[in-house]
């Protein structure tokens, strides 16, 4: 393992590959960034460039861009409420709030340094679990896959304050635009009005675009000014807080880091669900869950985190198996297999210099990342201060051509206006979206893997409490979803023994 | 200067009205767009990006690749299935899967497969019968012994995987039940693998991988050889075959051109060199053998149409 | 007749709005075979209970405040406050028909030709900026989508249902 560490150490420091490396985070910046745009769609763009390329250089251009993008995208969500990749989608809750108040600089330092670190911490626990990776696959089945997903759905409608019955009822719904198109379990397409377009779904990433961009972009033409309400407030701005403030709650980062890793390794659930796990977590964990969603920098650090961290843990099934733990590295070992590599169980073993400059490359690039975005930070918060509109126009048609780019159909702008209309309601009756973005994103999941379980157990629901992983699972969910009772409870005895004191 | 454009461009004309014969003058004359139905970074994906830089040089026009993923590759095939006929679309198709859905009846089949104009074949596999590396079972005899109906990992309801699985295991007198929803050959194989299953039917390729590991073992293979040892040389039928096709009704002159192109692309040496290196198999076809091939699975299959409901 | 919570009259149109369509949903469901719906139906009909119970809780009546508080997680009645901002609904509905006018126009003269309209009339009627001021808008607008998506990233972008 030493001599492909030294390997792989000298595939890297070479000019032409730290030369790869550095155009690979930049343009993983940019395509994390743009909406619609992002690290799949940027790695498959450069798989032509990629051809005249060494294999390790191809690979540190790849992992420059997979590294950046997550970092990228949170620029976007916080200046802009427009999630530039959707595991970011989680960033806008407390990152937009901030930047309103005009503390903008901050949520971008605070983001980026927690990028950096949860990254970091990603890669370390991937290389630390390489022993026992194919062990961690192989725990997780059907039933397994079905009631994590259940425990994602109801531990994210528990977090979202006093609104838990419209939490779940835009989970409900969530769930039912999931269910439009193809179900691959009987091979059936459902729900589609007889449009072909629809025959794939509706896509996560237009859907995130209305939901979170556009509706904001309505909001903010309804409400004119500017974004930061307190444009004084910009120009002081430090961003080596930003910085500081991770290291001094490095609780929240580490605990956001490790859900990541975790759930980055969980094949089909991946960074979204990571960091809006890592969110709610640090919600339900808080003293203060009131001032979530106002503007808490906590609230950036502990997704942001997680998103990144997620980059490491989806290479533990590829690691293991070969088989890819996110859309990303699907792409990424297409890029291998064009370049004559074949990756699969062995992978370990047989391409073991390839893994490491990997390792090696995304430590370099989400450090990188972050360092590029702490030095243009400053002038990055100065977008809030532009007049809503002038960016308002901007901001939207940028929006919807990253939506139609994600897949070049038109179809994709219309479902991102049907979701900015619906967010936009969503935004000023308090319904959460956070719910329906992770129902969204869950529902093809948790129906397959129900579907599976009972295939495979034949119709016995006994499966579901027969299997550690399963009970475990199972008193998770039963937990968050007495927590808000409980809280109350012990809230009012605490007043009452007040009260009698 | 003007003369000399002008005499470039009789030149050019010239010289393409004589490299195809009877072809429509300047075919190819734009970007050609080669159609993948399903998401970046699978099989079908890998070798369409493989092969699209050899055909841009044979053709002296860019091509390029593009994903229509949906409904389990129904979607791609309808979306070519509509597209104007004059060679600027083409798309990789797999078979069976492709056209047992047709057979099924399933909505969001929008094309009838006979009907696409044919130009070739890139790849065929056989298929295997496998069991966790760490299973009892040794052979199908074994499986029979089990007296219980055998589950067995497949994508889902009209794919390639489980025409094969539910075709074979009537051959062999096998009672199946299939679970569907898994992602590809690598999440069968984690099926296999964790238990969910006990069998699954894989195509070689990818199975092998898999073997050299010692995470899957084949207790049956599917190839002509393997289906004589079994008693059943009807098995070999089932092969997975990657063939690449154009919209109904493309002018004979664009087909012969493009089938040329893609045959020589795949006998390519480089596209030879980098299939032998990344272990992908290759079984180049001209667009009328694979008609012939069409022609003669939709029949098998079809007469196997009562299997699959 | 005033049973509805103070200032949720909004609020209760879109929590019909959910409930229609969770029933719309359910009765789709009932087109497929019972092995495809079943999931579906699940969903579809805690849905619906989901919905009733938020119909109710808006109501100012005894069993609404309770259900409002059992879900809410909060000791008092704090939550049953009216919202502070609260626009007017038509200069809401004319936001939203500028995007649903942006996005037909893309739908029918693509991308290339509708951001620099959009763009400009934006600018201008929303915005009430100078001719100048717009027109500088619309083409850097304009000229970077085609610079960053056309040139550099080689996508053909939309050009309307006229352009096959």
């Amino acid at each position: 393992m030493f001599d492909s560490v030294l390997l792989a150490l000298d595939n890297l420091l070479t000019v032409n590959s730290m030369g790869f490396l550095v155009m690979g985070t930049c343009i993983g910046l940019v395509f994390g960034a743009i909406p619609g745009l992002g690290g799949t769609t940027a790695i498959a763009l450069l798989i032509p460039l990629t051809f005249g390329m060494k294999e390790f250089e191809a690979i540190t251009l790849m992992g420059g861009v997979m590294a950046a993008t997550s970092t990228g995208g949170s620029v976007s969500a916080i200046l802009l409420n427009t999630p530039g990749t959707a595991p970011n989608a989680a960033t806008t809750f407390d990152g937009y709030p901030l930047a309103q108040q005009g503390k903008a600089g901050l949520a971008l330092g605070a983001a980026a340094t927690a990028s950096a670190l949860g990254g970091l911490i990603g890669v370390i626990t991937l290389v630390a679990v390489i022993p026992i990776a194919k062990e961690i696959v192989l725990l997780f089945a059907p039933p397994e896959f079905f009631l994590l997903a259940v425990f994602g759905l109801c531990a994210i409608a528990v977090s979202t304050g006093g609104r838990l019955l419209q939490g779940l009822i835009t989970a409900c719904v969530g769930l039912i635009a999931g269910f439009v198109g193809y179900d691959a379990v009987s091979g059936e397409v459902r729900y589609d009005f007889g449009i072909d377009f629809l025959w794939d779904g509706v896509k996560l990433v237009p859907a995130l675009i209305g939901l979170f961009a556009i509706a904001e972009m309505i909001n903010l033409s309804v409400k004119g000014g500017t974004v930061a309400e307190n444009p004084e407030m910009v120009k002081i701005q430090k961003i080596f807080d930003g910085v500081k403030v991770v290291f001094k709650n490095y609780p929240t980062m580490l605990r956001g880091s490790a859900i990541g890793t975790f759930i980055g390794a969980v094949p089909g659930v991946g960074g979204t669900v990571a960091a809006f796990l890592s969110y709610s977590t640090q919600v339900q964990m808080a003293k203060d869950p009131e001032t979530y969603g106002k503007g808490n920098i906590l609230g950036v650090i502990a997704p942001e985190s997680a998103n990144n961290a997620k980059d490491g843990g989806s290479l533990i099934p590829t690691l293991a198996f070969g088989i890819p733990g996110s859309a990303e590295t699907a792409v990424f070992l297409g890029v291998l297999i064009l370049h004559g590599l074949d990756p699969g169980p062995t992978i370990l073993f047989e391409h073991e210099d390839v893994i490491f400059t990997l390792i090696l490359t995304l430590t370099i690039s989400c450090v990188l990342a972050t360092l590029i975005v702490l030095a243009l930070a400053r002038s990055l918060a100065l977008l809030t201060l532009i007049d809503v509109h002038v960016l308002v126009p901007a901001v939207t048609v940028v929006a919807l051509v990253g939506a139609y780019a994600l897949n070049s159909e038109i179809g994709d702008v219309f479902v991102a206006l049907v979701f900015a209309v619906v967010g936009y309601w969503m935004i000023r009756f308090d319904y959460p979206r956070v719910t329906f973005t992770i129902a969204l994103v869950l529902g093809e999941i948790t129906e397959r893997s129900f579907h599976q379980t009972m295939l495979i157990s034949d119709q016995n629901w006994s499966i579901f409490v027969t299997r550690n992983i399963s009970i475990i699972l199972l008193v998770l969910i039963a937990a968050s979803l007495s927590y808000p009772s409980f809280r109350r409870w012990s809230k009012k005895r605490r007043m009452r023994r007040e009260g009698a004191a | 200067m003007l003369v000399r454009i002008a005499l470039g461009a009789i030149a050019l004309a010239i010289a393409t009205t004589l490299a195809i014969p009877g072809a429509v003058a300047k075919y190819p004359e734009k970007t050609i767009t080669f159609i993948i139905p399903y998401k970046p970074g699978g099989g079908f994906d890998t070798y369409v990006r493989a092969l699209a830089p050899i055909m841009e040089k044979r053709l002296g026009v860019t091509v390029v690749p593009k994903n229509i993923p949906g409904a389990g590759g129904r979607k791609g095939a309808t979306h070519l299935y509509k597209s104007k006929p004059d060679g600027y679309r083409i798309s990789i198709m797999n078979l069976p899967g492709k056209a047992i859905a047709a057979i099924q009846g399933k909505k969001g089949v929008g094309y009838d497969i006979r009907k696409f104009t044919w130009l070739g074949q890139i790849a065929s596999d056989s298929y295997v019968i496998a069991v966790a590396g760490k299973s009892k079972i040794k052979s199908i005899a074994d499986l029979k012994k089990l007296g219980r109906v055998i589950k067995t990992a497949g994508t889902g309801k009209g794919a390639t995987s489980y025409v094969v699985s539910q075709i074979a295991a009537n051959i062999l007198g096998l009672k199946v039940k299939l679970v569907t929803g898994y992602k590809g050959s690598s999440g069968m194989s984690i099926a296999v693998i964790r238990g969910d299953t006990d069998i699954a039917f894989f195509a070689y390729r990818s199975y092998s991988k898999f073997a050299k590991s010692g995470d899957l073992r084949a207790i049956a293979a599917l190839d002509e050889k393997g289906a004589a040892m079994l008693g059943k040389p009807g098995l070999s039928k089932l092969r997975i075959h990657r063939l690449v096709a154009a919209p109904p009704g493309l002018p004979s002159g664009i087909k012969k051109t493009l089938e040329d192109a893609l045959f020589a692309s795949i006998n390519d040496a480089g596209f030879k060199k980098w299939a032998k290196k990344a272990r992908r198999p290759l079984a180049a076809l001209k667009g009328k053998a694979s008609e012939k091939l069409i022609d003669e699975l939709v029949m098998f299959y079809t007469g196997h149409k009562d299997k699959f409901k | 007749m005033n049973i509805l919570a103070p200032g949720k009259r909004g609020a209760l149109y879109f929590a019909l709005g959910l409930f229609a369509l969770t029933v719309v949903f359910i009765y789709l469901s009932y087109a497929y075979a019972p092995e495809v719906r079943l999931f579906p139906l699940m969903v579809g009909y805690t849905g619906l209970i989901l919905c009733t119970l938020d119909l109710v809780g808006l109501t100012d009546t005894g069993l609404g405040r309770s259900i409002d508080a059992a879900f809410s997680g909060k000791v008092d009645e704090e939550t049953r406050k009216v919202p502070k901002f609260a626009p007017k609904l038509s200069r809401q509905l004319i936001a939203m028909a500028w995007m649903v006018g942006l996005t037909i126009g893309i739908y029918l003269i693509g991308f290339m030709a509708m951001v620099p309209v959009y763009v400009f009339s934006s600018m201008l009627f929303q915005g009430k900026k100078s001719v100048k001021q717009c027109a500088y808008g619309a083409i850097s607008a304009t000229v970077f989508i085609w610079v960053m998506f056309e040139l550099l990233l080689k996508y053909e972008l939309y050009r309307g249902v006229f352009v096959e």
